[in-house]
This record gives C-alpha cells, structure tokens and sequence, in this order.
C-alpha cells in the first residue's frame, strides 16, 4: 500500500547549517506518528518542509499519496495543497484578528474555488464540538481552546487526509486540553486521517501517536518505532537520554 | 531573619481583591505562606494568579485598584507604593520571571547585573559584590562562575539564564521568593534541573517559595502548600500531595481526572484489571475532560463561576457563589463548594462518565 505520507532523504538548510538532516519517515491513512525531540532538534523544520512552507534541498523526496511534492509549483502544487493541512501551537496567532471565525474557518474553501457558505461554517464548527453561534465572534471574544478548534476547523475545510499538527495543545488551558486531545482522536477514528504530531510532551505523545519518530539535536532521525515499543525499550542512546533512562549531560 | 515565629505565616493574603478597567480579576484570595515553605498558586489563564502575584510584589498593572489585606512578617503592604516596596524588593521579597531575558539588560555581564543588584541593597564594597554575585552563581550550580560572570545574558543557555536570574533573586538573602511560570519556557530536561538547582538554593538559604503555574504536575511535586485559582477566586486549598491526590473541588477534580496518563505510570499498569477507572485507558481512548471554557472576567456568571462547567452543579450553585470553608473544622484543606459534600469518592470519579451516569441519577439536596 503506497503511503499517505512517504518522506526520504528530507534535507533542510539554513544557510551553511544543516537543521534537518536526511531524515525518512511514513504515515498512513489513520495514523498518528508523532516527531519528538528537544526544541532546536528541527521538528517544526521538518513539518514546513512537509507543508511545502520551506524548500528542500535537491535530493529530497516529500511523496503525497505517491505524488511528488518537491519541486511543484505553482498550480500543480495549489491542486495538492487542499490534501494536506496545518494546525499550529499558537491558537490566537493563527488566526485572523479581524475578521469573525466563521469567515476564517472558511477562507481556505474561498482560496481554493469552493463553496463557502454559512451552512458549510456551521457544519465544520459542529465538526469540532464549537457552537455555529459563534460564527460572528472574533478570535479575542473565544478562549484558547475555542480558537484551536476553530483552527482545527479551518484545516478540515477542504477535506484532507493528512493534518500536519506542530504543538496543537501545549498553549491551552489545562481544563480544555483534554477536550481538544479528544477531538482530534476522535477525528481521526471518523475521518480516517493521517496525523504528524510534533510535540515535547512524552505523555501526549504516549497517548496519542501510534508509532514516534525521535529526532535528535542536529535534525537526524535516530530511531523510529511503534509507541509502546519506544517507551518500553528504547535502543538509540539519544532516545534512552530524552526518555530519562540514561543520565544526561547537564 | 524573620520577627515572627516559625509558625507564623510569612505572607498572609486576606481577601485580596484586584480590579482592573473596573473588572475584578481577583475576588478576594485568601492563603498563607509559612517560612521556608513552598506554595503553589495554580489556575489557568484568566484565574488571576499572576495578578495576585504582581500585587504582592508591588509590582500591579497601571491602573489596578488593590484592596484585602497582604501582610509579609506582619507589614500591612497591601497597595503600597514603590517607596515601601523599594525597602522590601531583593532584601525580602524577590521575583523571578517566566521569561529571564525581560530582567536581564542584554548589554551588561550577568556577574556586573548581579553586583549591581548586591550594591542596590547592601553598601559593600564592588569587590565584596563581586564575590557575592560569583558565590550566587556558584550557588545555582553554574560551574566556572567566577569565568562565567563574565559572560553577556545571551551567550547563556536558556537554563543558565534563569538559574542567573535565580541567583540574583536570592543574592540578598530574601524571606520570600515570587516565581511566575519559572520554567515554562524550557525543555523539560532543563526545567528538572532549573527546579532542582531552585529546590536546592531555597534550602541552602530558608527561602519560602510562591510558585505560580497552571502545570499541576510542577504544584504537586514542587509545593508543599497548594492553592488552586479560578476565576478570580480559590476553588481548593490545602497541602499540595492531598489537594491533586484526593481534590475535593469539581474544578480540582476535573484538572486531576483529565490529566494525560503519564507514559511512565501507564506502561504496564495501564491493561491491571483493578485499577481505577480514571488509570485504566488505552492509547486513543477519550481522557475525561471537563465541558466548556473558562469564564471571561468580563461575563462571569451569576453564582459559582463553574457551575456551568460542573457536572455536580445545582439550583445553589448557579444563584450564590460560595465561600471557602473547612473541608474537616480542625483540618488544613479549604474548599468553595455547595456541593463538596456530596462528591464521590474518589472525585475524580465525578468526570468518568459511568461514574457521572449514576450521579445524575440522585438528585440535588442542596
């Protein structure tokens, strides 16, 4: 079965300095693999790379659905776009200040050619447990956990199948971050999608990823295993340090 | 060091009240902080825990009106101004931030920032200074100190920014130290190690702690008192270890009951056949989560602010809001509650949804 998902040999620069260092990985339909790693290791990196928000350097593969991405451009790569979908950390500074959310849920379907009516918002903010009342507020009238699933419904707008997640709970609230945590799993069960879920926070990642990718300082993949594998024993020295099993370096 | 005994409380807030652009965030906060102790203030954003925290170091918003009582070693310093505070800043009462860079000036040497802050309280001599700035640094385990003073905030690591800044909170040797969110910012790795060296630092000097976060984790494992905000008023308060492991607030409760398993915890214990529901999930599963979001400070509802969200509220809980009290009369737990009375044990239970089912069955009495 061809991937959702198929990166190989993904190298990304900054200038002279290597931040993701030809680094492979698959996701499936209906899988969550998540990417962990300390701040600076070149997760987010990766995950613009995968949006096609930062260019590869040559020799990079990123494979949707068996189609190249690298190197697209332009109309052929606006087609693909709509497939895959980002949901960032920050659940107010990605949106829009100014304009109500229901406009903003929609926008990607306006971009794109689609139909954006009041009935498709309403029937996206049911999707992620918002209230189609809301439709008028502007994001400063919302909590945290509202504006994420007000994101969340933004990415889904044009029905993807693989959601690029970079940090999707760690500014909420403690009270509704689990409400969030459930949403997306249960998206994921309904809609059968594929999730790269980059985050620090080993719990949630425990509890929500099937398989995890551990990146080490550097941007190198050193070790990629189903979850429950990972955590029980892990076999890369790097992952053994972050899980905590072997002492670190201070 | 201090004028009262040790079983006074160093800092007593009574019924602190702080009202912004004619909102009040915080609607009269009662707790203590005794001598060497650590508290814990835990709320989430909009609970007025960091603005409680900036009334007690004097340092409020334009504008705030202050009213309640706040006393350090018996001073009434409630709403005083910088000509009382500038007395208390360093020598009693210290602060370290979430952010180490917004108390760090980027244009000089950390050990001069630390001398300078020595000399603003002590007159000694710059050498004396010096050799106390590099014996703090030494002190949060910054290895090299006195090569290390030499060096610019930003040639340090995030970790050694803010164990500098823990130094030069505890520099003068303060009674009380105020961290907002201290370790927010780092990596979990680093944060451990920042705790340790404060942990480490507050017990080398007898230190009291007021530890403001949302991270309930960082409350229970960090504090030995724990005070939990919401909206502006103290849902739970009591020893930290009892408040997180047996909450007797729905609120608490909820935070407890959908905190992720931890994967250290859940590995093998996870599929045992006797665990509590609440510890009994699988990968995927759905967490117990609380309904709703927190209340603006701008539309709080009539009654108890989280009677909207409260899987046990009542007709009493949506018309009067009510006041903290003795969870047992000899006790240390206080708890806001109608209902608290009625929670099931253990109180987690109130957000499993079988547990939840046959709650709703019985109905209220209050």
């Amino acid at each position: 079965m061809t991937p959702l998902l198929d990166v190989t040999d993904l190298l990304v620069r900054h200038g002279d300095r290597t931040v993701v260092d030809r680094v492979s990985f698959q996701v499936d339909e209906g899988e969550t693999l998540a990417l962990i790693g300390e701040s600076g290791a070149g997760k987010s990196s990766t995950a613009l790379a995968v949006l096609g928000l930062v260019g590869p350097e040559p020799g990079s593969s990123v494979r949707f659905a068996g189609q190249e991405l690298t190197g697209l451009k332009g109309r052929r790569l606006r087609a693909l776009r709509p497939r895959f979908q980002p949901v960032f950390q920050d659940p107010y500074g990605s949106l829009d200040p100014r304009a109500p959310i229901g406009r903003t849920i929609t926008e990607p379907l306006r971009v794109h050619g689609r139909p954006a009516g009041a009935a498709r918002a309403a029937e996206l903010m049911e999707l992620v447990g918002l209230d189609p009342a809301y439709a008028d507020r502007l994001p400063h009238e919302l909590s945290g956990g509202q504006c994420q699933r007000a994101g969340i419904a933004r990415a889904l707008a044009l029905d993807p199948r693989l959601l690029v997640l970079d940090e999707p709970v760690s500014a909420l609230d403690p009270s509704v971050r689990s409400g969030v945590v459930n949403l997306l799993t249960g998206l994921q069960k309904r809609l059968g999608l594929g999730y790269l879920f980059i985050s620090h926070d080993l719990d949630l990642v425990h509890h929500v990823a099937h398989r995890v990718a551990v990146m080490a300082p550097g941007g190198r993949l050193v070790e990629t295993a189903p979850t429950h594998e990972l955590f029980a024993s892990p076999r890369d020295p790097y992952t053994k340090q972050l899980l905590g099993w072997a002492p670190s370096r201070p | 060091m201090t004028h009262a005994s040790s079983a006074d409380p160093l800092l007593a807030v009574r019924g602190l009240r702080v009202g912004i652009d004619g909102t009040e965030a915080v609607r009269g906060v009662s707790f203590a902080v005794r001598p060497g102790q650590a508290t814990a203030l835990v709320g989430e954003s909009g609970a007025g825990k960091s603005l409680t925290a900036r009334a007690i170091l004097g340092l409020p918003p334009h504008g705030a009106r202050i009213s309640g009582s706040v006393r350090l070693d018996g001073e009434e310093i409630a709403g005083a101004g910088p000509s009382v505070y500038r007395r208390l800043w360093g020598r009693r009462i210290a602060y370290v931030p979430q952010d180490a860079l917004a108390v760090l000036s980027p244009v000089h040497t950390v050990g001069d920032q630390l001398a300078a802050a020595v000399r603003s309280v002590a007159r000694v001599p710059r050498a004396e200074a010096r050799r106390r700035a590099v014996a703090a640094l030494d002190g949060v385990g910054i290895a090299d100190a006195a090569r290390r003073a030499r060096a610019l905030p930003h040639e340090f690591s995030g970790g050694m920014r803010q164990r500098a800044v823990i130094a030069m909170a505890l520099v003068n040797g303060p009674g009380l130290i105020v961290a907002d969110e201290p370790t927010t910012a780092l990596d979990p790795r680093v944060r451990d190690q920042v705790l340790d060296v404060l942990a480490q630092a507050r017990a080398a000097s007898g230190a009291a702690l007021l530890l403001i976060t949302h991270d309930l984790e960082l409350a229970e494992t960090r504090a030995d008192e724990a005070v939990v905000l919401y909206a502006g008023r103290v849902a739970e308060s009591g020893p930290a270890h009892q408040v997180f492991g047996d909450p007797r607030s729905p609120y608490t409760a909820g935070l407890v009951a959908s905190k992720l398993p931890g994967w250290r915890t859940t590995g093998t214990a996870r599929r045992g056949q006797d665990s509590l529901s609440a510890t009994a999930r699988t990968p995927q599963a759905p967490l117990p989560a609380i309904a709703g979001t927190p209340p603006s400070p701008l539309d709080l509802p009539r009654g108890c602010a989280f009677a909207p969200r409260c899987p046990l509220a009542a007709q009493v809980c949506r018309d009067e809001e009510p006041a903290p009290a003795a969870t047992d009369p000899a006790g240390p737990r206080t708890v806001a509650c109608h209902r608290a009375h009625q929670l099931p044990m253990p109180a987690v239970m109130l957000y499993d949804l079988q547990g939840l089912q046959d709650l709703q069955l019985r109905e209220p009495t209050g």
